[in-house]
């Protein structure tokens, strides 16, 4: 085997890229914990449906397709983010489910609101109305969102390589959460409303303007800092970075929920909610700059044979285990742009046919590299 | 070591220790401490002088001894109260809840409203709850209300509505902005009649800033 087939062979085993994802593993006591408590989410969360359903079923309507569409928006820019070994979709969407169903309804409603009543009793209602939230959410969600993060690694661990997959798949886990607490809060809102359908627009709106900085990107730094935290085969356990970061996720939380007590009476309210999303946004790209090397290299050493064969141009691979900005450099700089991007695809698609194929050289992969060259005009 | 070494009861044991972390995690968030806190008693009792404040611009002043559940007194929060807010006393099995939010109508229409919302409630959950004829309600500030009375199987109360007017109209072309009012008094039968004079205080006090 030559040193490059040795590498693709090496960088598929690192990475899990191509691996498959199964749910159903009755061996496995994380699949079963799972299913109960994701059970137990929907029992709760159907129980909250069908208050929303009898009074306030207009609201709870404009909430399913105002939330619903915003969802398809994330989803697409998370799936678009993650471009190297990208997380499998059963698995990205086990974990959409488990932000939406369990760590909502199993965790966080019941926590929540026990611990902010627990705040009321022991520090007084006006104390926990200015600090309940910003005290209490954080913890039990970033929590009950990690613990989704914990068990699908439990379920997944060849799949789950990097700080980065920590990153893509705590985004995916954040966004469920996020969405099933948009849809609550579209209800509740006409609810303390005396049924008013327009502030539960008004809440849509909010919450849709303020939705960047939001439990995605929480979830996203949370679940990075928690495959630091434990370490990987090929990413040695940084456990200062890792507790770190988990611990920003919750302090950035807890400082958004605060806003409103911090700033007072303040003409200045908006400074704590800015600062805070400037903070998280810079996390996230800090940790995205940090952690997609590897995967970069993933991709480069499992394509650097097609670059031998001639099928791939050394410009491509550049293009393709690059970031963004040198793919866009590198199209941009074409005579055909659009025919660049089309081989930039195919390529991409030949890279992940290899990856499934576990390097072999199939029929499938052969299509694969037939695709690139059909994508050439060749 | 074989698959069948790492196995316990058909359990791999490497899944075992992540996944009881987690089962112990919801366990203390979704049954541990609601049980603690369903045990745990009020203790922010009101004192005289003390003044909540239901929604921005409006107050209403809780009888000293109820404990304040959920809401702010004034001079006491730095959060602002907006014109969405609910507010929570309660004093042994009696609630008294206060709900307040932008309404247009009038206290009539609210109470409809309120009772609309509660009717589809209880629809949904089975449950039934004669309400009896309305009758007027007056603020010490000369506001005047709309109330009825509940029965249920084991607890009885009233629901009154007022519609506010506040100093600032939201915009101008708009007017006065105006702030409805619900309240919700609940409790076992008894408990209701024993702290009638009280809730009647609380209910006549509730003005807008003037």
């Amino acid at each position: 085997m030559s040193t490059l087939a040795a590498d693709r062979r090496y960088a598929i085993e690192q990475s899990g890229w191509g691996e498959d994802f199964r749910l159903v593993q009755p061996h496995n006591l994380a699949f079963w914990v799972y299913c109960v408590l994701v059970a137990a989410g929907a029992h709760v969360l159907a129980g909250q449906i069908s208050i929303a359903a009898a009074a306030y079923s207009g609201a709870l309507i404009s909430g399913l397709i105002a939330f619903g569409l915003l969802a398809v928006a994330y989803l697409w820019f998370i799936h678009y983010e993650d471009r190297y070994t990208t997380v499998p979709r059963k698995l990205a969407a086990a974990g959409f489910v488990w932000g939406f169903v369990g760590a909502t309804g199993a965790f966080a409603l019941l926590g929540n609101d026990a611990v902010m009543s627990l705040y009321a009793k022991a520090f007084g209602a006006s104390f926990a109305f200015d600090w309940g939230a910003a005290l209490a959410a954080p913890i039990d969600e970033e929590l009950a969102k990690g613990a989704g993060i914990l068990l699908l690694l439990a379920l997944a661990p060849k799949l789950i390589r990097s700080p980065f997959d920590g990153l893509i798949l705590g985004a995916f886990v954040g966004l469920g959460f996020q969405i099933s607490e948009d849809i609550s809060y579209a209800w509740i809102g006409a609810a303390n409303a005396f049924g008013d359908v327009g502030a539960t627009w008004s809440t849509i709106v909010v919450r849709t303007l303020s939705s960047i900085p939001s439990h995605w990107m929480f979830t996203a730094v949370f679940g990075a800092g928690l495959i630091w935290f434990i370490g990987r085969p090929d990413v040695p356990a940084r456990k200062g970075l890792g507790a770190g970061l988990m611990l920003t996720a919750m302090l950035m939380h807890g400082l958004w929920d605060a806003s409103a007590a911090i700033a007072g009476n303040s003409a200045f309210g908006w400074i704590v909610p800015m600062t805070v999303a400037g903070v998280l946004i810079a996390v996230f790209v800090w940790i995205y700059e940090n952690t997609a090397p590897i995967e970069r290299e993933w991709m480069r050493e499992l394509m650097a044979p097609e670059v031998e064969r001639g099928v791939v141009t050394p410009a491509e691979l550049d293009a393709l285990a690059g970031p963004r900005t040198t793919l866009r450099r590198y199209i941009r700089a074409q005579p055909d742009p659009r025919t660049a991007r089309h081989v930039l695809d195919a390529e991409s698609e030949l890279a992940h046919q290899i990856a499934r194929d576990g390097g072999a050289e199939t029929a499938a992969v052969q299509r694969a590299r037939a695709g690139v060259g059909r994508a050439r005009g060749t | 070591m074989t698959s069948d070494e790492r196995r316990f009861a058909g359990i791999d044991r490497r899944t075992v220790k992540p996944a009881l972390l987690v089962l112990a995690l919801a366990v203390l968030m979704s049954v541990v401490l609601p049980l603690i806190d369903s045990t745990t008693p009020y203790h922010d009792q009101v004192h005289r002088g003390d003044v909540a404040e239901i929604a921005d611009g409006i107050t209403l002043v809780p009888t000293p001894g109820w404990d304040l559940a959920t809401g702010a007194l004034v001079g006491h929060t730095r959060s602002p109260v907006g014109s969405t807010a609910a507010t929570e006393l309660v004093d042994g099995s009696v609630d008294f809840y206060v709900q307040a939010a932008p309404f247009a109508g009038t206290p009539s229409a609210l109470l409809t409203r309120v009772n609309q919302i509660s009717a589809d409630l209880h629809h949904a959950r089975g449950r039934a709850a004669a309400a009896t004829h309305r009758y007027a309600v007056t603020t010490r500030q000369g506001v005047v209300g709309v109330a009825d009375d509940f029965a249920g199987l084991t607890r009885q109360g009233s629901v009154v509505a007022f519609v506010f007017r506040l100093r600032e109209p939201s915009t101008a072309s708009q007017g006065p902005s105006r702030e409805g009012v619900e309240i919700v008094v609940s409790g076992p039968r008894g408990s209701i009649s024993r702290r009638r004079d009280d809730i009647v205080t609380m209910i006549r006090s509730i003005r807008a800033a003037s």
